[in-house]
């Protein structure tokens, strides 16, 4: 194992090589556009933050594209705590509410209002997109690109030459709901994500982040198989434990909160009943992740976390748990199990609201748990990765009993249009992947 | 509709015994009979292109076309032509194209098809067509314009913002809900012969007699056994044994397209008889249609004047592409909107699946932003503790709301401890005192609201690109540039390759 702080040194180094590559590429002549690949809680954000104060104290005007208004104002209030010389503009939607206002930020809802030279724009890709013009930009940095169509992107274009394009390849994609069949086979589809279009063209640079400073160090193993390139944890083997001080009767939930002693993922089998069970909205498997977090709180669980500049032990509290399916009438039946005063501080949602988000332990319902047959939504693994991927220090995933004989025995439909990846069959090979590192 | 609620629906169907409106008020447009074109196709087993073709307009005799043998493309070629040639006319494509809006009460010619294999006709039709450069000058043209109209005509139907063409079978599912399993519920023969008064089996039997007969495409295996010696004749058989099997084959063809286009008329006729009110979504659909309309047209002219045709696999063009689906995405959105808006069971059905809110507003109050503008602002308890699709920043819409372009913003949603939310909404409009909107209003439903102007403004803006491309004003010029230079789609065929 090598030495924890120069481990961590190493990383830094790399992280701080790359920013300073971005940052010439971003200040050279002419147009140029990159792409940054980030596994989960590498940091995006904060490279984001770090070329931004970069340019600004160049002088330059720089934009920067946010996918949800959330997202953007975490990134405003950490340009104003960092860049305190430049204006930092927060551009808001016509309907934004004013008390939204973030201190130290100018809100502005007319390009016109924007301040004449040196600043950092901070906007949803809605509001950028729809703008009339504003003047040229010296650069445009996006966050979560994977989740911005490239019909999105298209109408950013108007206003810079210079773009650097920073996401998570492995999460959820765009939510598209409009029938997408007629563009299957486009050179650049409109519906998938900018990145993934944008790499296409072969005169784009890639680029990748080299480690997930959130993940335990098997867990960035475990989610590994969803990622084209290989990445590792900020954190050494011992730094991330999950203890508690008591116990509770021997059975399964005992025993896969007791698996977390030498490691950060564990698994609970609930048996598949011979009458079968319903895919959406399975008691059994929700009673289950209930029992398992009421467990978890009454033995005293201990979140335990060395990778910082003082170990830490915080005792877990109801709001360090997190609980995620893929369905939502999964999210209603945990939410009926919960104790009433677990219920407001438990969160309980889906994947989709689960993204960018993070929490000490995260007790997740399997995407195929109840699923015999599956189909391409359940094959997708943007959903399971986002899952597998929000904890801190420990992950439970619990699960009917016929997962690994479904995952077996499926042999997906290659329903893609010719020229096309198999999706479907990637998703089977990934899910397959997981299940062996989170069982073995 | 959810799949829980139409399953719940369609047993109470099955209880009732008879098929159960689905919605309200018709949500189609259903044009004039003098502007409506029923069409049907026939195509011989492992053929894609059309056999014999049939259409009629009002209450006018049927046009039959047929050709003796489908696999002689010179044939099928004139056939189509000469469809063509209807099709231009009744959709009045050769009219001079305008820029206009459409006026109000402007007539909407509608093309009606029987089920999705003649929609699929239609869309290879326009695959062999719309590009072909094969044959005469004068053939070219018309055969050119009929595959781009069947194009577009394909590319209607599957928009549901559009009413240009008009499934029928798609059309009785989209209006009623059948006590039988979905998958029968695609033949269009089966739905008519479940909508007669009856018992639930009689219904059913009739249902089981009517499907064993094709009205697809395709012809009745037996059926299309007898017309394979006829079909030999006239290829093989001297001049006499040739014209009397083709005469054969024309009147055994001509009954078998008789028949599908009097289903579609017999569909028609089953949607008339619901008399139901129309709805203002259908209304809505229609000024779009003509607007569409009107816009192919005026595409179809410029391809006349020599520029290129889309394709009808894809958009190979970026900017077309993006600016297409953004379209379509508007359109959607506008028209599952509409439907919600004007339709209380589309609207419950949206509350239980989290799409839309019902409770009560427990308080209102008036916000100010700087430096004067007033905006309402309520808090409204639900007592549902359900999963919400909904979610801060959406938009959402109040169907009781008197202004039809007033949008409500969730500002906040917090989970009640004991069940139910406070979900905080704020106007979108600065609106004065005594211009408080839900006044006296307790209990209110806000749906999901669509912004399909915006989605049209982006994908305008996308468009729009072009011309600055072309002006030189765009700062990632040369990036946009070579993401287009992928573009195939106005790339000329090499001259020795067959496109047809």
């Amino acid at each position: 194992m090598t030495d924890p702080s120069l481990h961590r040194a190493d990383l830094s180094r790399k992280t701080d090589a790359l920013a300073q590559r971005l940052l010439e590429r971003l200040t050279s002549e002419g147009e140029t556009a990159d792409v940054v690949a980030s596994p989960p809680g590498a940091g995006k954000t904060r490279l984001l933050v770090k070329l931004c104060v970069a340019l600004a104290g160049q002088g330059k005007a720089i934009g920067v594209v946010c996918q949800t208004t959330q997202q953007a104002n975490d990134v405003a209030k950490r340009l104003v705590d960092e860049t305190p010389q430049c204006p930092i503009v927060r551009f808001l939607g016509s309907s934004a509410p004013a008390d939204d206002k973030i201190d130290g930020t100018l809100s502005v809802r007319k390009t016109s209002e924007f301040p004449v030279g040196k600043k950092v724009v901070i906007g949803t890709s809605a509001k950028w997109s729809l703008i009339g013009m504003c003047d040229v930009l010296d650069a445009l940095l996006i966050d979560e690109a994977w989740q911005m169509t490239f019909s999105t992107f298209l109408p950013i274009m108007r206003f810079t030459g210079r773009f650097l394009i920073i996401g998570d390849p492995g999460q959820l994609p765009p939510v598209v709901t409009t029938p997408t069949e007629r563009w299957a086979t486009s050179d650049m589809p409109p519906h998938v994500a900018a990145p993934e279009v944008l790499l296409r063209d072969g005169q784009i640079q890639l680029h990748q982040l080299p480690a997930t400073w959130r993940l335990p160090h098997d867990s960035a193993k475990a989610i590994a198989p969803f990622y084209d390139f290989a990445f590792e944890s900020a954190a050494q083997p011992t730094e991330r434990r999950f203890s508690r001080a008591g116990s509770g009767p021997l059975d399964d939930i005992e025993r896969a909160l007791n698996a977390l002693n030498d490691r950060s993922t564990s698994l609970l089998l609930v048996p598949t009943p011979a009458s079968g069970t319903l895919a959406t909205g399975d008691r059994g498997v929700a009673s289950a992740i209930v029992q398992t977090a009421v467990r978890a709180l009454e033995t005293g669980a201990v979140a335990t976390s060395r990778d910082r500049a003082k170990p830490r032990n915080d005792i877990l509290l109801p709001q360090d748990i997190g609980i995620t399916t893929s369905r939502r009438e999964m999210v209603r039946a945990i939410r009926d199990e919960l104790p009433s005063e677990l219920r407001t501080q438990i969160r309980v949602d889906t994947a989709e609201r689960w993204q960018g988000s993070e929490c000490q332990l995260m007790i997740i319902a399997h995407p195929l748990s109840s699923v015999r047959v599956p189909s391409e939504f359940d094959l997708a693994t943007g959903r399971l990765c986002v899952m597998a991927s929000r904890h801190r220090c420990a992950l439970i995933v619990v699960t009917r009993d016929h997962v690994p004989e479904t995952l077996a025995g499926h042999m997906p439909s290659a329903t893609q249009p010719l020229g096309q990846s198999d999706t479907a069959g990637r998703g089977l090979f990934q899910h397959r992947s997981f299940w062996e590192a989170i069982s073995a | 509709m959810s799949e829980d609620r139409s399953t719940r629906r369609r047993i109470l169907a099955y209880l009732k015994g008879r098929p159960l409106p689905l919605v309200e008020s018709m949500p189609l447009h259903i044009s004039d009979p003098a502007d409506r074109m029923v069409i049907a196709f026939l195509r011989m087993a492992g053929e894609s292109l059309p056999w014999a073709i049939g259409w009629k307009i009002a209450d006018g005799p049927a046009r039959i076309l047929s050709v003796p043998e489908p696999r002689n493309r010179d044939l099928v070629s004139s056939m189509v032509a000469e469809f063509g040639d209807a099709l231009i006319s009744h959709l009045g494509i050769d009219s001079i194209p305008t820029d206009e809006e459409p006026i109000p009460d402007e007539r909407l010619p509608q093309v009606w098809i029987g089920g999705p294999t003649d929609l699929d006709m239609l869309h290879l039709i326009a695959l062999r067509f719309a590009r072909a450069r094969r044959g005469n000058d004068n053939l070219l043209s018309r055969l050119n314009c009929c595959g781009r109209c069947c194009h577009e005509l394909f590319e209607c139907a599957g928009n549901p913002f559009r009413a240009n063409c008009v499934v029928a079978s798609q059309a009785l599912r989209t209006v009623l809900v059948f006590p039988t399993e979905p998958i029968r519920t695609m033949h269009l023969g089966y739905l008519l012969a479940m909508i007669p008064d009856g018992t639930l089996h009689q219904r059913l039997s009739r249902g089981e007699i009517a499907e064993s007969v094709a009205l697809s495409t395709s012809l009745t295996p037996d059926v299309e056994r007898g017309l394979e010696p006829l079909v030999t004749a006239w290829s093989k058989g001297g001049d006499a044994e040739r014209e009397s099997a083709r005469l054969e084959l024309d009147c055994i063809l001509a009954k078998e397209v008789t028949r599908r286009l009097d289903s579609v008329g017999a569909a028609l006729q089953a949607l008339g008889n619901l008399k139901l009110p129309v709805s203002p979504s259908a209304t809505s659909i229609r000024t779009q249609s003509i607007r569409a309309l009107q816009m192919f047209k005026n595409y179809n002219a410029r391809v006349v004047g020599g520029e290129p045709s889309r394709s009808p696999e894809t958009d190979h063009d970026p900017l077309f592409a993006a600016s297409h689906f953004l379209q379509l995405d508007a359109d959607r959105q506008e028209a599952a909107g509409e439907l919600l808006h004007n339709d209380s069971l589309a609207l419950s059905d949206a509350v239980h699946n989290g799409k839309a809110i019902c409770g009560d507003v427990v308080k209102r109050e008036l916000i100010t932003i700087p430096p004067r503008t007033l905006r309402v602002r309520l808090t409204v308890q639900t007592a549902d503790f359900g999963p919400l699709r909904l979610r801060e920043g959406d938009w959402t819409h109040c169907p009781i709301d008197t202004n039809s372009s007033l949008r409500w913003v969730i500002q906040s949603i917090d989970e009640i401890p004991n069940g139910g939310r406070l979900v905080v909404l704020q106007a979108n409009k600065p609106l004065g005192v005594d211009q408080e909107p839900l006044q006296g209003s307790k209990r209110v439903v806000f749906h999901e609201a669509s912004e399909p102007e915006l989605r049209r403004r982006l994908a305008a803006m996308v468009w729009d690109l072009d011309d600055r491309l072309k002006s030189d004003a765009l700062p990632s010029r040369a990036f946009l540039a070579r993401l287009r230079g992928q573009d195939r789609g106005h790339t000329p065929l090499p001259s020795d390759v067959e496109d047809d």
